[in-house]
């Protein structure tokens, strides 16, 4: 039985001994002192912090570069014991007739990924049994000669392994195993050391004139640094995650063809409907549709949500007594804070049916419809202006409306002659910035606006059903018949690339619009 | 400074009328729990430039917002009392604050031209008096009231650039200008420290201004400056703490005030 230790004791005996240090760290601090405190140069408390963070703080840097770095060792560690002569990994020859060389490679290797996939699901699968308490590790070891047994109890259990499970594989996820066990162990055993390690040097620093407070201080900078690094990497990271897969659907589609194509009809939502050449269905991933549905629906919401939010913060800002501006605030604010599934629920069930009864059903078939959607959109977006808008408007100076009322002019003159061309370069970045939330709004369209899963042209009609972007990737990503490789999927990548672009491009805008109306009153 | 002083005391009696214009009685303001304004009792004549003067906090500017209802745009401002002008109390229920302001004008201390072109700014006060019928009437106003201003041959090619592109004492001569002349009703001015931001050659321009609207207005101007008061007005209100403490002849206030603290502030001991 080999040693392990589990993470979490790791975890907390560094927490505590960091713990211990802080304590001992400000008692050193007081004796070297002799009584007279104000003869060093930190606070015993700030020692006290230093012996503390030199004790935690490089032991868990090292534990999360290990559990980085003990994921690429085993990686290269997979590929070392892999036997090239596998028959996994060999091309037959009936595939690899006729193929240019380049091809052959680009197939092998990724012959070569799968089974070295295959083979990390394996070990994963049997440290999922293990866990379980299904067999201890003595167990394993005696399946190592016939591994069908396992197999069979490893499906049983539900773990998820390759279809095809040979004896070489079984023997390199075995082993691969004992490799990462020896890596994490070795990582917690370090740790431990170098916690242990800062701890005692830590101790050993604390004199008169050690520079406690400073050290301390440029952790915490440190740290502060690192918090913000990690919302921007987030976004690169989102960033990447979904260019790769967009290039690949590029690739395969075109971009023009999606960007252009007039008909959404993924293969996933349209089973049964064989139509290439060799009968099998092909996907039309065309971009129009969709984006008109969304541009549409959007700009239904900002017809309802800019007159309203403005008209609001206007009242609000310039009119409003006291008492007025404390009720309606909130009742904004509210607004403002409620799910946008309620509000999707909101227009399914009460303002799709009402809409239809005042239309009648030959202009709008169904309840859910541009209007339905883009309505209640707006009453969502509605607190969004109207805050925006307030903003903008109390920034401008006082002396502009004194410098018109003085000169007789009326409260309501002075608002539209004066403060809103004033405030306009802000109102207009408010909407722009709603148009951006309105155009990446997915709950209230995913009910409100339509469910065909397959579209073909634009709908004119305000109160037909649309698709938008948002909820053809709910529909494709939550459908049932597409795999995670098919280009359906792939296709909702690049839907998710376009719109945040999209959106990016907007929110730019609107900070741009919003900065330079800065400038001018500042 | 002595001859100026002589020659407002003659321009005083060719003046002549005592008619009141303005007559406030035990005026109180509070904004919120402080009492700002304290029975302040002054009469303001027609066709007399009325200079108050005071230490910063004094109170001048607030009793000044008072006489055109401006104070009604600050929300915790309460004020009680008596204000009259020609007779009429301006916080009476009927009164219109909007057509008192006509009446009543007001200017800054910023000229804060609007966020439009330099025309539009001066044609501002016309258009919302309805003082034009045509947009040539309004082309002669505009002209006509910058030539007033000596700005005209600065800025007659440019009438479409926007205002905030005038230099500050363009800005401050086009504002007075076009907006203190304008208004057919208007009687009386208001100048919250228009000199404030302005070099000595503009403020000497902008005085010169004040002298000669003093024959048609009554002008009452708010200063820091005891040498402005002294060649721009006929009669100066000294506030302190909310007080009037003195309202006299100019010549008397700034040659032998009652006061002790009147005499101690224009001789620069408080302040």
């Amino acid at each position: 039985m080999p040693l392990t230790i589990s993470i979490s004791i790791i975890l907390i005996f560094i927490a505590v001994l960091a713990a211990v240090g802080f304590v001992l760290g400000r008692a050193r601090a007081l004796s070297v002192a002799k009584g007279t405190e104000s003869s060093l140069h930190s606070l015993p408390k700030q020692h006290g912090w230093h012996v503390a963070l030199s004790t935690a703080v490089p032991a868990f840097i090292l534990i999360a570069l290990w559990s980085i770095g003990s994921g690429i060792a085993s990686n290269i560690y997979t590929n070392s014991i892999i036997d090239p002569t596998a028959p996994e990994l060999q091309l037959p020859a009936s595939v690899t007739d006729g193929l240019p060389e380049a091809e052959i490679e680009v197939r092998l290797a990724a012959q070569r990924d799968l089974f070295v996939a295959s083979i990390k699901g394996l070990k994963a699968a049997i440290d999922g049994y293990i866990a379980n308490g299904n067999a201890t590790l003595a167990d394993i070891e005696r399946w190592r000669v016939d591994f069908a047994p396992l197999e069979a109890r490893l499906r049983e259990d539900g773990q998820i392994i390759a279809a095809s499970v040979s004896q070489k594989m079984l023997d390199a996820a075995l082993r691969l195993r004992s490799f990462d066990a020896a890596v994490a162990l070795t990582g917690r055993i370090a740790a431990i050391v170098l916690s242990i390690a800062g701890f005692l040097a830590g101790l050993k620093l604390i004199t008169r004139d050690f520079r406690a407070r400073i050290s301390v201080e440029r952790w915490l900078i440190a740290f502060l640094i690192f918090a913000s690094t990690i919302a921007v990497m987030t976004t690169v990271g989102i960033l990447s995650a979904i260019t790769f897969p967009t290039l690949a659907f590029f690739k395969e589609y075109g971009f023009f063809n999606f960007l252009f194509g007039m008909e959404w009809a993924p293969a996933g939502d349209v089973a049964g409907r064989p139509e290439g050449a060799d009968g099998s269905y092909i996907s039309a991933l065309g971009f129009m549709p969709l984006i008109w549905g969304t541009l549409y629906i959007a700009f239904v919401a900002l017809l309802v949500a800019v007159p309203l939010g403005l008209s609001a913060a206007i009242y609000l800002s310039e009119f409003a007594p006291s008492h007025a501006r404390a009720l309606v605030k909130p009742a904004l604010e509210i607004l403002a804070g409620i799910p946008t599934i309620v509000y999707g629920i909101f227009a399914l069930v009460t303002v799709g049916p009402f809409l239809q009864a005042v239309v009648g059903t030959t202009i709008m078939p169904n309840t859910v419809s541009v209007v339905t959607a883009g309505v209640v959109m707006g009453m969502m977006l509605v607190p969004f202006v109207s805050s925006l808008s307030d903003d903008v408007i109390n920034a401008v100076p006082q002396a502009m409306r004194d410098g018109s009322l003085g000169l007789g002019a009326t409260p309501a003159e002075t608002v539209t002659k004066v403060i809103l061309p004033a405030a306009l370069p802000g109102i207009v970045g408010a909407i722009v910035l709603a148009a951006s939330r309105a155009i990446g709004e997915t709950m209230i369209v995913v009910l409100a606006a339509g469910a065909l899963s397959s579209v073909t042209g634009l709908e004119a009609n305000p109160f037909g059903a649309v698709v938008t972007v948002t909820t053809r990737i709910v529909a494709v990503l939550l459908g049932e018949g597409s795999g995670f490789d098919s280009i359906d999927v792939l296709a909702v990548f690049a839907l998710a690339f376009t719109l945040f672009f999209v959106t990016l491009g907007l929110n730019l805008l609107a900070q741009r619009i919003v900065a330079k109306y800065r400038e001018q009153y500042d | 400074m002595e001859t100026k002083v002589n020659n407002m005391q003659i321009d005083t009696r060719i003046v002549g009328d005592d008619a009141i214009k303005i007559a406030a009685r035990d005026v109180q303001v509070y904004y919120g729990d402080t009492h700002a304004i304290k029975d302040v009792n002054v009469d303001i004549l027609d066709k007399t430039v009325t200079a108050f003067i005071g230490p910063s906090g004094c109170g001048k500017s607030t009793f000044l917002r008072c006489l055109n209802r401006m104070n009604d745009t600050i929300s915790i401002a309460r004020i009680e009392g008596d204000i009259r002008i020609d007779g009429e109390d301006i916080y009476d229920r009927r009164v219109d604050p909007v057509q008192l302001r006509a009446k009543v004008g007001m200017v800054f201390q910023k000229p804060n031209p609007f966020p439009k072109s330099i025309y539009e700014n001066v044609a501002y006060g016309p258009r919302i008096h309805g003082l034009a019928r045509s947009k040539a009437d309004l082309d002669v106003i505009v002209e006509q009231s910058l030539r007033r201003a000596a700005l005209w041959d600065e800025v007659k090619d440019r009438l479409d650039a926007p205002g905030t592109g005038l230099s500050g004492g363009q800005q401050q001569r086009a504002v007075h200008r076009a907006r203190g002349l304008q208004p057919a009703t208007l009687e009386i001015l208001l100048m919250d420290e228009p000199c404030s931001a302005l070099d000595p050659i503009a403020t000497a321009q902008v005085e010169e201004l004040i002298d000669e609207l003093r024959s048609n207005f009554s002008v009452v101007i708010v200063t820091h400056s005891m040498q402005q008061a002294a060649r721009v007005s006929q009669k100066t209100a000294f506030f302190h703490l909310g007080h009037l403490v003195e309202f006299d002849e100019t010549s008397k206030i700034f040659t032998n005030p009652e006061d002790p603290r009147t005499e101690s502030y224009i001789t620069g001991r408080i302040g």
